[in-house]
């Protein structure tokens, strides 16, 4: 079986397998099921990432004329390249991770897995795919499931919350949409909505370039999300199940910077470079912005909801270092961008899966009625400890590399955003610390005192993230070196 | 294998089996009154209908040439495009049979007349479909409605009547409309043939109406304001009886103006006559705009500035894009406040009229003969999505009331857990109405609003995403009084039922399935556009 056929297989074997297992599979054996296939999919995805890294096999899947209407065609178009190859690997641990962690649900478990795996198909669709459409495709198909996932199984106003996710998203691709489509009718007749032809195309444009290129990036940076569109984050973090949360957080908002990359640079690195000022500005309030809110909070979930936005700007000031001159920043800036990507991905997943653990057993979440937790959860309160270290950027984390490229990338061209986006990491260093301090040392309370700490099953989970991190800390080449491929293709 | 004698008559077999059985139908009606006969010779006819016109298109497409395009004198044509809008309206018809059988307790006792009528309609919606000239789609328009007032009023409720007096008022006063156009035209350019299809063998000389107003010297204002005194009498007409023309057809649609019928006629209305309403009727509107529409891609240059002084004229484009944006918002925005089902699905038909409408807009503004193909493809296309997706919904809304005797959300809630395939249906079917995937409605919507981007509608199709988004809100309310509302009595997990259909499965695997590959749809409709056009 050759690697495309390995790549197709990982795309849709979810939504298949999510549909017959859901359907056909005994309830008993449900959780046992879905554990094994979610570690088939990080198996298939660890093996596709080796081939790419190491056997330097680009795997590419085409099936030309899915839709042909006269002269315009819609290919069925897969491709991994050095760009997405690492986001396929975290997603491979993160649907580990979040199947781990839906072990805890017990209500109507069967649709819960349908609409779970749904979701992981539609990353890896948006991940892979090389065409326009298909693209979208893939875009438009985790809204639903996400949208149930946290309606059903979430907590507090999670209705309220689903509903306000749903719109914000649909109106995020309902520009970019448009801008696809403003895309495809301003290339002069290639007839093809494939990305790799549409990047090396002269454009006509039927609207001012810049408005297209606006357009698509807004739509991307409400999933990102960016300041002012942030809105729907806190809020969907909050009420979701655990296991949304990590898929949320981990890979639903890496489709946003994945999408600026892929989409808006590759296609249109002029107009990128025309709005890059304005794009690290924002990329810097994102990050300020996102840091005074998270110290704001009392709710775990809440902290690291915020924080997510305080390190999605982060990505935002990496990629702005497009506008350098020089090869080298400019490589350095977008590769520290999609470093970051895949780092936060691994620590904020980490950090939801331990409070979700929390709360299972606390039932609760904030953080002046817990306290003390070091002395009865040794081992939670350890991994915790690490995540946050990972969270504001210890050398030896991979949060430490990723920011430190950022930072040397984005200081090149725009140093004033840079230096006051470096502010964050002190401000995260504030609310990380208040939080360890409070939750994790301090007097126990009693009610807690008769609580076991995570059992093996939980831990497997928190031990992968954790090995990665720091792994990605002291060698961070394993993932640099693919970025770099990826990024290069993009630059050129 | 053609006959040579009578060509014409095998053509039009499919409208003679449907017209037949309508009256076989009718006769039952007073003969023995049974029901089983009722249905078992509707489902016969329709059949029969559906198998033959597949066959004639089938042989059209291999051994007829040109000369069989036009038929009766020139009257009807003959060609993909009128072959695929009857199978619309003949798998709604089959579907429809197939929703009265579940829903028969609630007509009234004429049953048999109730079939009859259905049939009626459908016959006069693909001779509608197929005419060519505009005393023929003048009676054939009359044979769609009349039947269906008859239909709407046939429901058991005191509304029904109701809405069948307010949709014979409002239908009579809509179709004089096109009926006053349609003589205006007459009297500027001396024919009332559509379009000029190729007269091989007849020996009958008539015209285009476009080319009639293209060899009567009329020039059109560029303004739509400019001073009715300033302008030549036979410039006032032409606009006139434009706008009048559209208004006719515009109601069939339930665009702006003319939608105010539509939520009271479709609560009214018994539920399998408001599916057929909201598919086939407007269907039926969509054939003969794009007949007129289309027709004057036949006239030989495109491009020239005759052309551009009659339907290139700005001002049209403009209202009707405005009108589109008029009808989405007001469908749209009207439907959040709706608490009852079929009147929810009543504005929605509103605001996806609106989306057709953007790409009717999108032909008239098209420079090219292959880019008003690839138009009229997406747009016809979208039709046959939308078909699908609002049989299932009705289907569903049907099972639904059956069960809760209501078509209040609040009675369904608790639903999705008790009857889980069927409201896997509606869930698929809202899903698809907001465009969602992996369903026919996202992928249809998608292509229909590129249509309106490649004639430079840019800000006309953003206004359609931002309604599309307030959609997804009442399309949802739906699926969450399904999913998420605390269910009522009725609904109680223990009371779990299996409620496998086959004619359900069809539905999902037609909707869902074209979602995933929707290409056997697309070829369809543009070798049929295509046919016709060039």
């Amino acid at each position: 079986m050759s690697n495309s056929d390995l790549m197709i297989i990982l795309i849709f074997s979810p939504m298949v397998f999510g549909v017959l297992g859901s359907a056909l599979v005994n309830k008993n054996i449900l959780d046992k099921f879905f554990l094994s296939f979610s570690y088939f999919i990080l198996v298939l995805s660890s093996y596709l990432y080796y081939q790419f890294a190491y056997q330097g096999y680009e795997p590419i899947s085409v099936l030309n004329n899915w839709i042909s209407i006269g002269e315009t065609k819609v290919d069925f178009y897969f491709k991994l390249d050095g760009l997405n190859a690492p986001l396929v690997l975290l997603g491979g641990i993160l649907t580990v991770v979040a199947v781990h962690a839906s072990r805890s649900i017990k209500d109507r478990k069967r649709e819960y897995y349908l609409w779970m795996f749904l979701l992981i198909s539609g990353v890896f669709g948006v991940f892979l795919s090389f065409d326009l459409i298909l693209f979208f495709f893939f875009f438009e198909l985790e809204i639903i499931p996400l949208f149930f996932l946290i309606s059903i199984w979430g907590s507090g106003r999670k209705e309220y919350s689903a509903m306000k996710f749903l719109l914000f998203t649909l109106s995020g691709s309902a520009m970019m949409i448009v801008g696809f489509l403003c895309l495809y009718f301003s290339s002069a007749g290639t007839g093809t909505f494939n990305i790799d032809t549409l990047s090396s195309t002269n454009f006509e444009w039927v609207i001012p370039s810049t408005f297209v290129f606006i357009l698509i990036f807004v739509g991307f940076s409400i999933k990102l999300p960016m300041f002012p569109l942030h809105g729907w984050l806190p809020d969907a973090h909050t009420d979701a199940p655990t296991a949304a949360s990590v898929l949320l957080a981990g890979l639903l908002l890496k489709m946003g910077g994945y999408g600026i990359l892929r989409i808006c640079y590759f296609i249109m690195p002029n107009e990128a470079i025309e709005l890059s000022e304005i794009i690290s500005v924002f990329g810097a309030v994102s990050v300020i912005y996102g840091a005074f809110l998270t110290l704001r909070q009392t709710d775990l979930k809440r902290i690291v909801a915020f924080s997510s936005v305080s390190h999605m700007g982060y990505i935002l000031i990496g990629i702005s270092a497009f506008a350098s001159n020089d090869m080298t920043f400019k490589t350095l800036g977008l590769s520290g961008a999609s470093f970051q990507m895949v780092s936060h991905g691994l620590i904020t997943g980490l950090l939801f899966y331990l409070v979700g653990i929390i709360y299972e057993k606390c039932k609760t979440r904030e953080v002046s009625s817990l306290g003390g937790l070091a002395t009865q959860f040794k081992f939670t309160s350890i991994a915790l400890a690490i995540s946050g270290m990972a969270s504001l950027g210890l050398p030896g984390t991979s949060g430490f590399v990723s920011e430190l490229m950022i930072f040397m990338g984005g200081f090149h061209k725009f140093s004033i955003t840079t230096s006051v986006s470096v502010f964050g990491v002190v401000l995260a260093a504030g609310y990380i610390l208040w939080m360890l301090q409070r939750v994790i040392y301090g007097e126990l309370n009693p009610k807690y005192s008769k609580l076991n700490d995570m059992n093996f099953v939980e831990k497997i989970p928190v031990v992968i993230l954790i090995v990665s991190i720091i792994f990605l800390g002291i060698y961070p080449k394993f993932i640099t070196d693919v970025l770099n491929i990826g990024i290069a293709g993009i630059i050129n | 294998m053609i006959p040579t004698l009578y060509p014409d008559l095998l053509l039009i077999l499919p409208e003679i089996i449907i017209l037949f059985t309508g009256s076989i139908l009718l006769v039952n009606g007073v003969t023995t009154r049974s029901y089983k006969i009722t249905h078992l010779l509707s489902i016969v006819g329709s059949f029969s209908a559906l198998i033959a016109k597949l066959i004639i298109m089938y042989i059209y497409s291999y051994e007829l040439d040109a000369s069989y395009s036009s038929i009766f004198s020139g009257t009807l044509v003959s060609n993909k495009l009128e072959s695929l809008f009857s199978i619309i309206f003949l798998v709604s018809l089959i579907a429809s049979l197939n929703l009265i059988k579940v829903y028969k307790n609630q007509i009234t006792l004429y049953k048999s007349e109730f079939y009859g009528m259905l049939f009626y309609s459908t016959s006069g919606m693909m001779l509608l479909a197929r005419s060519n000239e505009m005393i023929t789609a003048y009676v054939a328009l009359e044979l769609t409605t009349l039947p269906l007032i008859g239909l709407v009023s046939l429901g058991k409720s005191y509304v029904s009547k109701e809405s069948a007096i307010k949709y014979l008022i409002l239908s009579a006063v809509s179709t004089s409309f096109l009926l006053l156009g349609a003589v205006y035209i007459y009297a500027l350019t001396g024919t009332t043939f559509i379009s000029s299809a190729t007269d091989v063998g007849i020996n009958v000389h008539y015209g285009n109406i476009f080319h009639g107003l293209t060899y009567s010297n009329v020039n059109m204002p560029s303004d739509i304001f400019t001073p009715i005194s300033s302008l030549d009498i036979s410039n006032v007409i032409i606009i006139i009886s434009m706008i009048f023309i559209f208004i006719g057809l515009l109601f069939k649609l339930g665009v702006f103006p003319f939608h105010s019928w539509i939520p009271d006629v479709y609560q009214g209305a018994p539920t399998p006559i408001t599916m057929f309403l909201s598919v086939a009727s407007k269907s039926a509107g969509l054939a003969i705009l794009l007949r007129i529409l289309l027709s004057i891609f036949e006239i030989n240059d495109v491009s020239s500035s005759e052309w551009n002084n009659i339907l290139k004229w700005p001002d049209i484009g403009i209202s009707l894009s405005i009108m589109s944006v008029l009808t989405m918002f007001t469908g749209n925005i009207l439907a959040i406040r709706q608490n009852n089902i079929k009147r929810m699905l009543g504005y929605s038909s509103i605001a996806q009229a609106g989306y057709l409408l953007i790409g009717i807009v999108a032909i008239i503004n098209s420079d090219t003969i292959s880019n008003a193909t690839y138009i009229s493809s997406v747009l016809v296309a979208y039709i046959f999505g939308y078909m699908f997706t609002n049989i299932s919904a009705f289907y569903s809304i049907i099972l639904i009331q059956k069960d809760s005797y209501s078509y209040k959300f609040e009675s369904f809630s608790g639903y999705g857990r008790v009857k889980i395939f069927n409201s896997l249906i509606l869930t698929i079917a809202m899903l698809s109405l907001i465009g969602i995937p992996p369903t026919i409605g996202f992928i249809t919507k998608l292509f229909l609003f590129s249509s309106g981007i490649s004639s430079g509608y840019s800000w006309l199709i953003m206004l359609a995403l931002i309604n599309s988004v307030i959609s997804a809100y009442y399309y949802l309310r739906v699926v969450k009084h399904l999913y998420l509302v605390p269910s009522k009595d009725q609904f109680k997990l223990e009371n779990f039922r299996n409620d496998f259909s086959i004619f359900g499965l069809i539905l999902l695997i037609i909707v869902v399935g074209f979602g995933f590959y929707p290409d056997p749809i697309y070829n369809f409709c543009y070798d049929a556009i295509s046919s016709v056009i060039n």
